[in-house]
């Protein structure tokens, strides 16, 4: 019997390999035989509707030649391109694009981005491109949306004259056409955002653009403030966070006055957490978080309405043994710290009580008892 | 655990975990669409796949029997090739025609593992290389027309601008 050979295997079998093949060999593939040639172009809309490349010669030639069935790109700038022109060119003839992402460590000059910005925005069909600039850093601390090319461009060349052609900042942008979200964009970047462990943002958009930065595959630390826009209902977005990272983020700040006890249930399920920081300033969501019993460091940073906070709190003081630091903006009763004794005196180690410290208003701490027995268990000081 | 009777191109009887054959979506297709998971007697002919090819089937999906599904969405698939663990590595040291013919068969019997296994390794076979060096390593003939040749140069030059 003759042994089975490469051409023997049907077209789905060869287009299979082909798919699992880097992009940079492709073109040399389709250059082997008429029979994977035909295969290549058989298979091209599928094969070729969302890319990854970088700009070698060989995955420029290839966008060249498949070209046509590109809707979602996302193109790593590495090298000079060769003869100059040609990336520019070729991104020029994608009629199919819909979103490009354009990662840039060093390089291009802002002469070659804005070249190759104008050619992508006379594309009918393109819906946005996303820019993530400079060296992959460990922490991402702004999202820029540009209004056109020109916004995106003098953003660029500020960046590139104040710190030189070498030492990019880490930092992604979106310049969205059409309905002008910046989700879909975001969602194309974050799987390349590997590196990323800390999110600092501040932000202008409706949270639910922001929900693929919830899909950061490593996250630990995220840090969210909103800059006085309407942002929208926030439960899709912690809900999204909770699914991807109950079991890693450990950090977390969320810089919103008002959140629905639905909202508050999300954050109390991502049970790695260990520094909170909250502004909501209603008190009877807190017994929610007494689900997060690896909580070392809570801060609620506004001021919570009068009367009922004490309870709920001590309900958080029990039911998290490792708490070591809780910031009130109250002032609290003298009772409220016998409570907190009591609390302490029963859940912590007796012989060798881990400290809570309480971080209070400067008037609390003048009036205070001094008792060395509650001192051992709670560490007042004002600010 | 009940067991069901494959039966090779060759007319070899493989008595197979059912939990096994039912890697294969083919196999499940057949089993459950005709009823035959409670017929202990039944045999399910596999016209296309010899007795070699059927042992080192049985055997990749044997050792694979608690692996996860994978999952259908191509889209957000990585591109990787160098995530192949060793055992597969070690059971992949085969000639080519064998390799080939695994692909036929995990394309045949729907294997979505083993058809990735092997794909990933051809595709490893060809990284980095020339058409000439793709040509040699398979055996293959070029057999382009004229026609596609022209094509071939056009494609392999840059067309400056006007």
């Amino acid at each position: 019997m003759e042994t089975t050979s490469f051409v023997d295997l049907n077209d789905d079998c060869i287009a299979g390999i082909l798919k699992r093949l880097p992009a940079r060999d492709h073109m040399h593939f389709g250059q082997v035989c008429s029979r994977f040639r035909n295969v290549q172009n058989d298979y091209a809309a599928g094969l070729y509707k969302r890319l990854e490349l970088t700009d070698s010669d060989q995955e420029l030639r290839l966008l060249r030649k498949a070209g046509e069935h590109v809707r979602i790109l996302f193109l790593s700038l590495e090298e000079e391109p060769t003869p100059r022109g040609v990336l520019p060119k070729t991104l020029g003839a994608l009629a199919n694009l819909e979103r490009i992402t354009l990662k840039c460590e060093i390089g291009p000059s802002c002469c070659d981005i804005n070249c190759i910005i104008k050619c992508i925005e006379k594309l009918h069909k393109i819906e946005s491109v996303g820019l993530i600039r400079g060296v992959a850093d460990k922490t991402l601390s702004s999202v820029d949306k540009y209004a056109d090319s020109v916004d995106l461009h003098s953003s660029f060349v500020v960046d590139v004259e104040e710190n030189g052609l070498q030492e990019d900042t880490f930092r992604i942008g979106v310049l969205p056409f059409g309905n002008g979200s910046i989700e879909k964009a975001l969602a194309d970047m974050v799987p390349h955002l590997t590196h990323v462990r800390e999110v600092d943002l501040t932000l202008d958009r409706p949270a639910r653009e922001y929900l693929p930065i919830t899909q950061i595959p490593e996250l630990h630390t995220l840090s969210l403030f909103w800059n006085h826009v309407p942002m929208g209902p926030l439960l899709p977005l912690l809900s999204a966070l909770a699914a991807a990272h109950s079991g890693n983020l450990i950090n977390l700040v969320l810089g919103v006055r008002h959140l629905e006890p639905d909202e508050v249930k999300e954050i109390a399920r991502i049970h790695s957490l260990q520094d909170l920081q909250l502004y909501f300033a209603k008190p009877s969501y807190i017994y929610h978080l007494t689900e997060l019993r690896n909580l070392v460091r809570l801060r609620f940073n506004e001021q919570f309405e009068q009367g009922t906070l004490s309870s709920p709190v001590l309900a958080v003081i029990q039911a998290c043994p490792n708490l070591t630091y809780l910031h009130l903006e109250n002032v609290m009763s003298n009772d409220f710290i016998y409570k907190t004794f009591a609390v302490l005196q029963q859940t912590r180690d007796l012989r060798d009580p881990k400290t809570l410290f309480l971080a209070v208003p400067q008037e609390q701490v003048r009036g205070t008892l001094q008792d060395p027995n509650i001192e051992r268990y709670i560490h007042l000081f004002g600010y | 655990m009940p067991s069901i009777k494959l039966q090779s191109s060759d007319e070899e009887i493989f008595d197979t975990d059912i939990q096994i054959a039912k890697c294969s979506g083919t196999i499940k297709t057949m089993l459950e669409d005709c009823g035959m998971e409670d017929d202990e007697n039944a045999i399910v002919p596999l016209p296309n796949v010899n007795s070699t090819i059927l042992r080192k089937v049985l055997t990749w999906a044997h050792y694979h029997k608690d692996d996860p599904q994978p999952t259908e969405d191509d889209e957000s698939k990585e591109k990787r090739t160098d995530d192949i663990i060793s055992w597969d590595a070690d059971f992949l040291k085969v000639d080519q025609g064998t390799l080939f013919e695994l692909i036929l068969a995990a394309n045949y019997l729907d294997i979505k593992g083993l058809l990735e296994l092997t794909c990933k390794t051809v595709a490893n076979m060809i990284k980095g290389k020339t058409p000439e060096e793709i040509r040699k390593t398979f055996n293959i003939k070029k057999d382009f027309t004229p026609a596609e040749e022209e094509q071939v140069r056009k494609e392999n030059e840059w067309c400056e601008e006007k």
